[in-house]
Protein backbone atom coordinates (compact mmCIF):
# COMPACT_ATOMS: atom_id res chain seq x y z
CA UNK A 1 0.00 0.00 0.00
CA UNK A 2 1.93 3.30 -1.18
CA UNK A 3 1.16 6.62 0.12
CA UNK A 4 -0.18 7.81 -3.26
CA UNK A 5 -3.27 5.42 -2.54
CA UNK A 6 -4.15 6.49 0.31
CA UNK A 7 -5.71 9.56 -1.06
CA UNK A 8 -7.94 7.50 -3.55
CA UNK A 9 -9.71 5.92 -0.97
CA UNK A 10 -13.19 6.49 1.21
CA UNK A 11 -12.72 7.32 4.77
CA UNK A 12 -14.09 3.84 5.16
CA UNK A 13 -11.43 2.29 3.40
CA UNK A 14 -9.09 4.21 5.09
CA UNK A 15 -10.58 3.59 8.36
CA UNK A 16 -11.17 -0.48 7.60
CA UNK A 17 -7.16 -0.39 6.50
CA UNK A 18 -6.27 1.38 9.80
CA UNK A 19 -8.32 -1.48 12.14
CA UNK A 20 -6.96 -4.28 10.57
CA UNK A 21 -3.16 -2.72 10.66
CA UNK A 22 -4.05 -2.14 14.79
CA UNK A 23 -5.53 -5.60 15.06
CA UNK A 24 -2.32 -7.43 13.43
CA UNK A 25 -0.35 -5.05 15.62
CA UNK A 26 -2.21 -6.64 18.36
CA UNK A 27 -1.81 -10.07 17.34
CA UNK A 28 1.26 -10.34 18.03
CA UNK A 29 3.40 -12.97 15.88
CA UNK A 30 5.05 -9.82 14.12
CA UNK A 31 8.77 -9.19 14.49
CA UNK A 32 9.59 -5.82 15.08
CA UNK A 33 10.25 -4.67 12.08
CA UNK A 34 7.15 -5.92 10.57
CA UNK A 35 5.42 -4.46 13.88
CA UNK A 36 7.45 -0.71 12.86
CA UNK A 37 6.57 -1.39 9.09
CA UNK A 38 2.89 -2.08 10.20
CA UNK A 39 3.22 0.97 12.54
CA UNK A 40 3.82 3.52 10.20
CA UNK A 41 1.28 2.72 7.78
CA UNK A 42 -1.23 2.84 10.85
CA UNK A 43 0.32 6.19 11.19
CA UNK A 44 0.04 7.55 7.82
CA UNK A 45 -3.59 5.89 7.40
CA UNK A 46 -5.06 7.73 10.64
CA UNK A 47 -3.70 11.17 8.97
CA UNK A 48 -5.31 10.48 6.03
CA UNK A 49 -8.41 9.66 7.86
CA UNK A 50 -7.80 13.28 10.23
CA UNK A 51 -7.31 14.92 7.15
CA UNK A 52 -10.41 13.81 5.45
CA UNK A 53 -12.05 14.57 8.94
CA UNK A 54 -10.90 17.81 8.55
CA UNK A 55 -11.22 18.99 5.23
CA UNK A 56 -15.19 17.24 4.35
CA UNK A 57 -17.56 19.85 3.18
CA UNK A 58 -20.95 18.92 2.99
CA UNK A 59 -22.12 18.07 -0.43
CA UNK A 60 -26.26 18.66 -1.29
CA UNK A 61 -28.22 17.94 -3.95
CA UNK A 62 -31.81 17.50 -4.94
CA UNK A 63 -34.03 14.67 -7.03
CA UNK A 64 -36.20 16.84 -9.67
CA UNK A 65 -39.43 17.50 -7.72
CA UNK A 66 -43.14 15.53 -8.10
CA UNK A 67 -45.75 17.57 -9.76
CA UNK A 68 -47.37 17.74 -6.36
CA UNK A 69 -44.21 19.34 -4.37
CA UNK A 70 -43.80 21.72 -7.07
CA UNK A 71 -47.37 22.84 -7.40
CA UNK A 72 -47.20 23.48 -3.20
CA UNK B 1 -58.23 2.99 2.41
CA UNK B 2 -59.72 6.44 3.29
CA UNK B 3 -57.84 9.25 1.50
CA UNK B 4 -59.63 11.33 4.21
CA UNK B 5 -61.88 11.10 7.22
CA UNK B 6 -64.87 10.33 6.04
CA UNK B 7 -66.74 13.25 6.37
CA UNK B 8 -64.94 14.04 3.49
CA UNK B 9 -66.37 11.21 0.77
CA UNK B 10 -70.11 12.69 1.51
CA UNK B 11 -68.86 16.13 -0.06
CA UNK B 12 -67.09 14.44 -2.61
CA UNK B 13 -69.63 11.85 -3.98
CA UNK B 14 -71.55 14.97 -4.36
CA UNK B 15 -69.37 17.03 -6.31
CA UNK B 16 -69.07 14.65 -9.01
CA UNK B 17 -72.54 14.15 -9.28
CA UNK B 18 -72.84 10.63 -8.99
CA UNK B 19 -71.71 7.77 -10.58
CA UNK B 20 -69.72 9.82 -13.59
CA UNK B 21 -69.65 9.08 -17.15
CA UNK B 22 -67.78 5.63 -17.15
CA UNK B 23 -70.12 3.78 -15.87
CA UNK B 24 -71.18 0.24 -17.85
CA UNK B 25 -74.63 0.30 -19.17
CA UNK B 26 -76.95 -2.35 -19.89
CA UNK B 27 -78.77 -0.06 -22.82
CA UNK B 28 -77.27 2.12 -25.33
CA UNK B 29 -78.19 5.60 -24.64
CA UNK B 30 -80.93 6.30 -27.41
CA UNK B 31 -82.56 2.77 -27.57
CA UNK B 32 -85.85 2.05 -27.34
CA UNK B 33 -86.99 0.67 -23.29
CA UNK B 34 -86.73 -3.55 -23.02
CA UNK B 35 -86.69 -5.72 -19.95
CA UNK B 36 -83.70 -7.12 -18.00
CA UNK B 37 -82.84 -10.34 -16.38
CA UNK B 38 -82.55 -9.48 -12.67
CA UNK B 39 -78.69 -10.86 -12.54
CA UNK B 40 -77.84 -8.32 -15.06
CA UNK B 41 -79.40 -5.65 -12.81
CA UNK B 42 -77.74 -6.56 -10.24
CA UNK B 43 -74.62 -6.68 -12.36
CA UNK B 44 -74.70 -3.08 -13.16
CA UNK B 45 -75.23 -2.23 -9.19
CA UNK B 46 -72.39 -4.16 -8.19
CA UNK B 47 -70.29 -2.84 -11.14
CA UNK B 48 -71.31 0.83 -9.74
CA UNK B 49 -70.50 0.21 -6.22
CA UNK B 50 -67.36 -1.43 -7.23
CA UNK B 51 -66.11 1.18 -9.17
CA UNK B 52 -66.47 4.37 -6.16
CA UNK B 53 -63.09 3.88 -4.25
CA UNK B 54 -64.74 5.11 -1.19
CA UNK B 55 -67.26 2.17 -0.99
CA UNK B 56 -65.01 -0.32 -1.71
CA UNK B 57 -62.64 1.22 1.74
CA UNK B 58 -64.86 2.82 4.84
CA UNK B 59 -65.65 2.96 8.01
CA UNK B 60 -69.34 3.05 8.66
CA UNK B 61 -70.53 4.19 12.19
CA UNK B 62 -73.88 3.16 13.90
CA UNK B 63 -75.46 1.03 16.71
CA UNK B 64 -75.53 -2.71 16.01
CA UNK B 65 -79.05 -4.03 15.95
CA UNK B 66 -80.47 -7.39 14.71
CA UNK B 67 -77.17 -9.58 16.23
CA UNK B 68 -76.96 -12.73 15.16
CA UNK B 69 -74.57 -15.25 15.21
CA UNK B 70 -74.47 -18.31 12.48
CA UNK B 71 -73.56 -21.97 13.25
CA UNK B 72 -70.82 -21.58 10.44
CA UNK B 73 -69.01 -18.51 12.85
CA UNK B 74 -70.86 -15.41 10.51
CA UNK B 75 -71.73 -12.76 12.25
CA UNK B 76 -75.24 -10.85 10.96
CA UNK B 77 -76.32 -7.55 12.37
CA UNK B 78 -77.45 -4.02 11.12
CA UNK B 79 -75.68 -0.60 11.94
CA UNK B 80 -78.66 1.94 12.37
CA UNK B 81 -78.53 5.62 13.40
CA UNK B 82 -80.85 8.32 12.87
CA UNK B 83 -80.50 8.17 9.20
CA UNK B 84 -81.48 4.20 8.54
CA UNK B 85 -79.75 1.06 8.70
CA UNK B 86 -77.22 -1.26 6.77
CA UNK B 87 -77.36 -4.76 6.49
CA UNK B 88 -73.96 -6.29 7.94
CA UNK B 89 -72.28 -9.29 7.44
CA UNK B 90 -68.49 -10.51 9.03
CA UNK B 91 -67.90 -14.09 7.79
CA UNK B 92 -65.61 -16.03 10.28
CA UNK B 93 -62.86 -15.89 8.06
CA UNK B 94 -62.50 -12.37 8.27
CA UNK B 95 -63.06 -11.54 11.40
CA UNK B 96 -59.89 -10.27 13.51
CA UNK B 97 -61.13 -10.69 17.10
CA UNK B 98 -63.71 -8.06 17.47
CA UNK B 99 -66.05 -8.37 20.32
CA UNK B 100 -69.28 -6.71 19.93
CA UNK B 101 -72.92 -7.20 20.84
CA UNK B 102 -76.55 -6.08 20.43
CA UNK B 103 -76.51 -2.36 21.17
CA UNK B 104 -72.76 -1.75 20.76
CA UNK B 105 -72.12 1.54 19.56
CA UNK B 106 -69.12 0.50 16.54
CA UNK B 107 -67.20 1.59 13.70
CA UNK B 108 -67.42 -0.74 11.08
CA UNK B 109 -64.75 -1.26 8.29
CA UNK B 110 -65.56 -2.88 5.17
CA UNK B 111 -67.02 -2.33 1.24
CA UNK B 112 -70.68 -2.14 0.41
CA UNK B 113 -71.96 -4.81 -2.14
CA UNK B 114 -75.13 -6.63 -2.96
CA UNK B 115 -76.16 -9.78 -1.65
CA UNK B 116 -77.28 -11.20 -4.99
CA UNK B 117 -79.41 -13.92 -3.61
CA UNK B 118 -82.13 -11.19 -2.18
CA UNK B 119 -80.47 -8.54 -3.84
CA UNK B 120 -80.04 -6.59 -0.30
CA UNK B 121 -77.46 -3.68 -0.29
CA UNK B 122 -75.20 -5.50 2.40
CA UNK B 123 -71.63 -4.15 4.13
CA UNK B 124 -68.79 -7.05 4.13
CA UNK B 125 -67.02 -6.06 7.40
CA UNK B 126 -63.30 -6.68 8.20
CA UNK B 127 -63.10 -4.76 10.91
CA UNK B 128 -64.81 -3.41 13.77
CA UNK B 129 -63.59 -1.33 16.93
CA UNK B 130 -65.77 0.39 20.28
CA UNK B 131 -67.09 3.65 18.55
CA UNK B 132 -65.18 5.89 21.56
CA UNK B 133 -61.67 4.47 19.83
CA UNK B 134 -61.99 7.73 17.02
CA UNK B 135 -62.16 6.82 13.06
CA UNK B 136 -58.29 7.55 13.06
CA UNK B 137 -57.13 5.47 15.94
CA UNK B 138 -59.42 2.57 14.74
CA UNK B 139 -57.96 3.14 11.12
CA UNK B 140 -54.54 2.71 12.34
CA UNK B 141 -55.01 -0.30 14.80
CA UNK B 142 -56.94 -1.79 11.63
CA UNK B 143 -53.98 -1.02 8.90
CA UNK B 144 -51.31 -2.08 11.67
CA UNK B 145 -53.24 -5.08 12.24
CA UNK B 146 -53.54 -5.86 8.76
CA UNK B 147 -49.98 -5.45 7.80
CA UNK B 148 -48.43 -6.87 10.47
CA UNK B 149 -50.48 -9.94 9.86
CA UNK B 150 -48.74 -9.40 6.17
CA UNK B 151 -45.20 -9.29 8.15
CA UNK B 152 -44.63 -5.60 7.26
CA UNK B 153 -43.30 -4.96 10.45
CA UNK B 154 -41.27 -8.22 11.24
CA UNK B 155 -37.97 -7.81 12.88
CA UNK B 156 -35.96 -10.52 10.43
CA UNK B 157 -36.18 -7.85 7.74
CA UNK B 158 -34.67 -4.95 9.56
CA UNK B 159 -31.30 -3.85 7.87
CA UNK B 160 -28.60 -2.72 9.37
CA UNK B 161 -27.83 0.77 8.65
CA UNK B 162 -24.31 1.33 6.92
CA UNK B 163 -21.61 2.49 9.36
CA UNK B 164 -20.09 5.40 7.06
CA UNK B 165 -22.82 6.12 4.84
CA UNK B 166 -21.32 8.67 1.55
CA UNK B 167 -24.77 9.52 0.53
CA UNK B 168 -28.00 10.02 2.63
CA UNK B 169 -31.26 10.62 1.07
CA UNK B 170 -34.08 12.47 2.52
CA UNK B 171 -37.62 12.26 1.33
CA UNK B 172 -39.39 15.69 3.12
CA UNK B 173 -41.08 19.12 2.16
CA UNK B 174 -37.97 21.15 0.03
CA UNK B 175 -39.86 23.92 1.96
CA UNK B 176 -40.21 22.88 6.10
CA UNK B 177 -37.83 23.41 9.14
CA UNK B 178 -37.20 19.61 8.50
CA UNK B 179 -34.81 19.49 5.69
CA UNK B 180 -32.66 22.61 7.24
CA UNK B 181 -32.31 21.07 10.72
CA UNK B 182 -30.87 17.92 8.95
CA UNK B 183 -28.75 19.71 6.49
CA UNK B 184 -27.19 21.52 9.51
CA UNK B 185 -26.87 18.55 12.10
CA UNK B 186 -24.88 16.97 9.39
CA UNK B 187 -22.85 19.82 8.17
CA UNK B 188 -21.67 19.58 11.86
CA UNK B 189 -21.45 16.19 12.69
CA UNK B 190 -20.54 14.50 9.07
CA UNK B 191 -19.85 16.70 6.24
CA UNK B 192 -18.23 13.61 4.85
CA UNK B 193 -21.22 12.39 3.26
CA UNK B 194 -23.35 13.91 0.17
CA UNK B 195 -26.99 14.61 1.17
CA UNK B 196 -29.92 13.69 -1.42
CA UNK B 197 -33.32 15.67 -1.52
CA UNK B 198 -36.46 13.74 -2.87
CA UNK B 199 -38.99 16.37 -1.82
CA UNK B 200 -42.47 15.19 -1.66
CA UNK B 201 -45.91 16.89 -0.02
CA UNK B 202 -46.22 15.42 3.65
CA UNK B 203 -49.54 16.24 4.44
CA UNK B 204 -53.01 16.55 2.93
CA UNK B 205 -54.61 14.77 -0.22
CA UNK B 206 -51.87 13.02 -2.16
CA UNK B 207 -49.16 13.34 0.19
CA UNK B 208 -49.21 9.45 0.96
CA UNK B 209 -48.39 8.68 -2.60
CA UNK B 210 -46.22 11.66 -3.16
CA UNK B 211 -44.00 10.26 0.20
CA UNK B 212 -44.28 6.73 -2.00
CA UNK B 213 -43.01 8.56 -5.19
CA UNK B 214 -40.15 9.96 -3.48
CA UNK B 215 -38.91 6.87 -2.05
CA UNK B 216 -38.73 4.84 -5.16
CA UNK B 217 -37.46 7.99 -7.25
CA UNK B 218 -33.94 6.73 -4.58
CA UNK B 219 -34.29 3.45 -5.73
CA UNK B 220 -34.96 4.40 -9.51
CA UNK B 221 -31.43 5.83 -9.38
CA UNK B 222 -28.13 4.78 -11.06
CA UNK B 223 -26.43 2.40 -8.50
CA UNK B 224 -23.50 5.03 -7.80
CA UNK B 225 -26.01 7.92 -7.11
CA UNK B 226 -28.15 5.70 -4.90
CA UNK B 227 -28.35 7.12 -0.96
CA UNK B 228 -26.95 4.11 1.62
CA UNK B 229 -29.79 4.82 3.75
CA UNK B 230 -33.05 7.27 3.43
CA UNK B 231 -34.24 9.08 6.08
CA UNK B 232 -38.40 9.51 6.00
CA UNK B 233 -39.22 12.57 7.57
CA UNK B 234 -41.68 14.84 8.53
CA UNK B 235 -41.62 17.80 11.65
CA UNK B 236 -44.50 17.60 14.49
CA UNK B 237 -48.19 18.30 13.80
CA UNK B 238 -51.49 17.20 14.67
CA UNK B 239 -52.62 13.21 14.29
CA UNK B 240 -54.70 14.18 11.04
CA UNK B 241 -51.26 16.68 9.69
CA UNK B 242 -49.17 13.45 10.27
CA UNK B 243 -52.06 11.27 8.59
CA UNK B 244 -50.11 10.30 5.38
CA UNK B 245 -47.97 8.13 7.47
CA UNK B 246 -50.48 6.45 8.54
CA UNK B 247 -51.39 5.30 5.01
CA UNK B 248 -51.03 2.53 3.28
CA UNK B 249 -48.92 3.26 0.41
CA UNK B 250 -46.35 4.51 1.91
CA UNK B 251 -46.13 1.40 4.35
CA UNK B 252 -45.57 -0.18 0.99
CA UNK B 253 -42.97 1.87 -0.33
CA UNK B 254 -40.99 2.08 2.61
CA UNK B 255 -41.37 -2.05 2.49
CA UNK B 256 -40.46 -2.08 -0.76
CA UNK B 257 -37.46 0.04 -0.68
CA UNK B 258 -33.95 -2.01 -1.66
CA UNK B 259 -32.15 0.89 0.53
CA UNK B 260 -32.13 1.11 4.07
CA UNK B 261 -34.92 3.39 5.77
CA UNK B 262 -35.34 5.62 9.02
CA UNK B 263 -38.35 7.43 9.91
CA UNK B 264 -38.40 10.44 11.85
CA UNK B 265 -42.47 11.61 12.31
CA UNK B 266 -43.20 14.31 14.45
CA UNK B 267 -42.26 14.46 18.03
CA UNK B 268 -40.69 11.77 19.85
CA UNK B 269 -44.43 10.64 21.20
CA UNK B 270 -45.86 10.23 17.71
CA UNK B 271 -45.57 6.55 16.61
CA UNK B 272 -47.01 5.72 12.72
CA UNK B 273 -47.54 3.04 10.64
CA UNK B 274 -44.62 3.98 8.60
CA UNK B 275 -42.47 3.87 12.06
CA UNK B 276 -43.32 0.20 11.91
CA UNK B 277 -42.49 -0.80 8.90
CA UNK B 278 -38.90 0.94 8.55
CA UNK B 279 -35.26 -0.20 9.36
CA UNK B 280 -35.65 2.12 12.38
CA UNK B 281 -37.65 4.94 13.99
CA UNK B 282 -35.84 8.18 15.18
CA UNK B 283 -37.96 10.24 17.59
CA UNK B 284 -37.44 13.02 15.76
CA UNK B 285 -35.80 14.00 12.42
CA UNK B 286 -32.71 15.89 14.12
CA UNK B 287 -32.19 12.47 15.97
CA UNK B 288 -32.28 10.59 12.55
CA UNK B 289 -29.60 12.73 10.89
CA UNK B 290 -27.56 11.74 13.90
CA UNK B 291 -28.47 8.38 13.70
CA UNK B 292 -27.51 7.56 10.23
CA UNK B 293 -24.42 9.00 10.38
CA UNK B 294 -21.37 8.87 13.02
CA UNK B 295 -19.87 12.25 14.53
CA UNK B 296 -16.87 13.94 12.90
CA UNK B 297 -14.97 14.78 16.41
CA UNK B 298 -15.65 11.15 17.82
CA UNK B 299 -14.61 9.53 14.74
CA UNK B 300 -11.17 11.36 14.77
CA UNK B 301 -10.86 10.44 18.79
CA UNK B 302 -11.45 7.15 17.58
CA UNK B 303 -8.85 7.01 14.97
CA UNK B 304 -6.57 8.90 16.99
CA UNK B 305 -7.08 6.75 19.42
CA UNK B 306 -6.39 3.74 17.32
CA UNK B 307 -2.96 4.94 16.20
CA UNK B 308 -1.46 5.46 19.48
CA UNK B 309 -2.89 1.79 21.00
CA UNK B 310 -0.86 0.58 17.89
CA UNK B 311 2.52 2.62 19.22
CA UNK B 312 1.68 1.16 22.41
CA UNK B 313 2.01 -1.81 21.16
CA UNK B 314 5.34 -0.92 19.47
CA UNK B 315 6.51 0.26 22.22
CA UNK B 316 5.95 -2.29 24.73
CA UNK B 317 7.40 -4.65 22.27
CA UNK B 318 10.79 -2.20 22.32
CA UNK B 319 10.95 -2.03 25.93
CA UNK B 320 10.67 -6.04 26.22
CA UNK B 321 13.39 -6.72 23.57
CA UNK B 322 15.57 -4.02 25.51
CA UNK B 323 15.10 -5.53 28.84
CA UNK B 324 16.15 -9.34 27.33
CA UNK B 325 19.43 -7.53 25.67
CA UNK B 326 19.90 -6.02 29.11
CA UNK B 327 19.50 -9.61 30.59
CA UNK B 328 21.33 -11.71 27.91
CA UNK B 329 24.11 -8.82 28.44
CA UNK B 330 24.53 -9.34 31.82
CA UNK B 331 24.32 -13.64 31.63
CA UNK B 332 27.04 -13.36 28.87
CA UNK B 333 29.55 -11.56 30.79
CA UNK B 334 28.90 -13.67 33.93
CA UNK B 335 29.45 -16.33 31.82
CA UNK B 336 32.62 -14.97 29.84
CA UNK B 337 36.03 -15.58 31.15
CA UNK B 338 38.62 -13.45 33.11
CA UNK B 339 41.61 -12.81 31.75
CA UNK B 340 43.84 -12.58 34.86
CA UNK B 341 42.05 -15.64 36.38
CA UNK B 342 42.73 -17.96 32.86
CA UNK B 343 46.25 -16.26 33.61
CA UNK B 344 46.62 -17.65 37.30
CA UNK B 345 44.60 -21.17 35.89
CA UNK B 346 47.83 -21.66 33.48
CA UNK B 347 50.06 -20.99 35.32
CA UNK B 348 49.03 -23.56 37.93
CA UNK B 349 48.27 -25.91 35.27
CA UNK B 350 51.58 -25.32 33.54
CA UNK B 351 53.41 -25.59 36.82
CA UNK B 352 51.63 -28.96 37.50
CA UNK B 353 52.47 -30.44 34.10
CA UNK B 354 56.41 -29.62 34.65
CA UNK B 355 56.02 -31.30 38.27
CA UNK B 356 54.77 -34.47 37.17
CA UNK B 357 57.20 -34.24 34.51
CA UNK B 358 60.01 -34.04 36.48
CA UNK B 359 58.28 -36.85 39.35
CA UNK B 360 58.32 -39.10 35.70
CA UNK B 361 61.69 -38.39 35.07
CA UNK B 362 63.06 -39.15 38.63
CA UNK B 363 60.99 -42.39 38.51
CA UNK B 364 62.60 -43.03 35.55
CA UNK B 365 65.98 -42.43 36.84
CA UNK B 366 64.99 -44.83 39.48
CA UNK B 367 64.20 -47.83 37.02
CA UNK B 368 67.46 -47.20 35.02
CA UNK B 369 69.72 -47.49 38.14
CA UNK B 370 67.57 -50.62 39.03
CA UNK B 371 67.56 -51.99 35.72
CA UNK B 372 71.45 -51.44 35.35
CA UNK B 373 72.01 -53.43 38.71
CA UNK B 374 70.08 -56.38 36.91
CA UNK B 375 72.24 -55.63 34.12
CA UNK B 376 75.07 -56.01 36.48
CA UNK B 377 73.90 -59.21 37.98
CA UNK B 378 73.58 -60.96 34.59
CA UNK B 379 77.05 -59.98 33.82
CA UNK B 380 79.11 -63.32 33.27
CA UNK B 381 82.31 -61.47 34.78
CA UNK B 382 80.41 -60.78 38.00
CA UNK B 383 80.06 -64.73 38.79
CA UNK B 384 83.20 -64.86 38.22
CA UNK B 385 84.20 -62.27 41.50
CA UNK B 386 82.08 -65.07 43.15
CA UNK B 387 84.76 -68.00 42.70
CA UNK B 388 83.31 -69.68 39.45
CA UNK B 389 85.66 -69.76 36.33
CA UNK B 390 84.95 -69.77 32.87
CA UNK B 391 86.44 -71.73 30.04
CA UNK B 392 87.19 -70.60 26.73
CA UNK B 393 88.63 -72.36 23.79
CA UNK B 394 91.36 -70.95 21.39
CA UNK B 395 88.94 -68.71 19.75
CA UNK B 396 88.12 -67.02 23.04
CA UNK B 397 84.57 -69.02 22.83
CA UNK B 398 82.92 -70.35 26.24
CA UNK B 399 82.79 -74.52 26.47
CA UNK B 400 79.89 -74.81 28.17
CA UNK B 401 79.77 -78.81 27.34
CA UNK B 402 82.34 -81.51 27.86
CA UNK B 403 81.10 -82.93 24.33
CA UNK B 404 83.05 -81.27 21.34
CA UNK B 405 86.46 -81.12 23.66
CA UNK B 406 88.92 -83.44 22.64
CA UNK B 407 91.90 -84.92 24.41
CA UNK B 408 94.76 -82.91 24.29
CA UNK B 409 92.60 -79.70 23.36
CA UNK B 410 94.02 -76.76 24.86
CA UNK B 411 91.40 -73.95 26.38
CA UNK B 412 91.84 -71.14 28.75
CA UNK B 413 90.33 -70.97 32.34
CA UNK B 414 89.49 -67.61 33.23
CA UNK B 415 89.30 -66.84 36.92
CA UNK B 416 88.81 -63.19 38.90
CA UNK B 417 91.88 -62.25 38.18
CA UNK B 418 93.15 -64.07 35.29
CA UNK B 419 93.23 -66.63 32.53
CA UNK B 420 95.36 -69.74 32.89
CA UNK B 421 95.83 -72.04 29.73
CA UNK B 422 95.15 -76.00 30.15
CA UNK B 423 95.60 -79.07 28.38
CA UNK B 424 92.84 -81.55 28.44
CA UNK B 425 93.81 -84.62 29.87
CA UNK B 426 90.90 -87.20 30.05
CA UNK B 427 86.87 -86.77 29.76
CA UNK B 428 84.35 -88.58 31.33
CA UNK B 429 80.75 -87.37 29.62
CA UNK B 430 77.11 -87.67 32.27
CA UNK B 431 77.45 -87.95 35.35
CA UNK B 432 77.47 -84.97 37.83
CA UNK B 433 80.49 -82.78 36.77
CA UNK B 434 80.10 -81.34 40.53
CA UNK B 435 81.19 -84.91 41.99
CA UNK B 436 85.16 -85.20 42.18
CA UNK B 437 86.35 -88.10 40.36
Amino acid sequence: MSQTDLTELPFEEVVGRLEAVIDRLESGGLSLEEMLEAYGQGVALGARAQDLLDQAQLRIEQLQASADEQAE
Amino acid sequence: MPKRPPAGFYARRAAEGGGGPDQPRLDPPAAPPRSHPVGDVLSRITALLRSDDQLQDLWVEGEVRNYSRSGAGHIYFRLADDGGALACVLFRGRNRGARFGQGDEVLAHGQVGIYRDRGDLQLLVDDVRPRGTGVLQAEFERLRAKLDAEGLFAEERKRPLPRYPRRIGVATSSAGAVWHDIQQVLDRRWPLAALILSPCLTQGDGAAESIAEALSAFAELDAADQPDVIIVARGGGSPEDLWAYNEEPVARAIFGSPIPVVSAVGHETDFTIADFVADLRAPTPSAAAEIVAPDRDEEAARVRGMVGAGGQVVERRAAWLQQRLTESRGRLAAAAPDPGALRVDLHRRLQGIERRAAAAMSARGAALASSRGRLEALNPLATLERGYAMLTDADGAVVGSAAGVALGDRLRVRLRDGSLGVQIESAELGGDADEPN
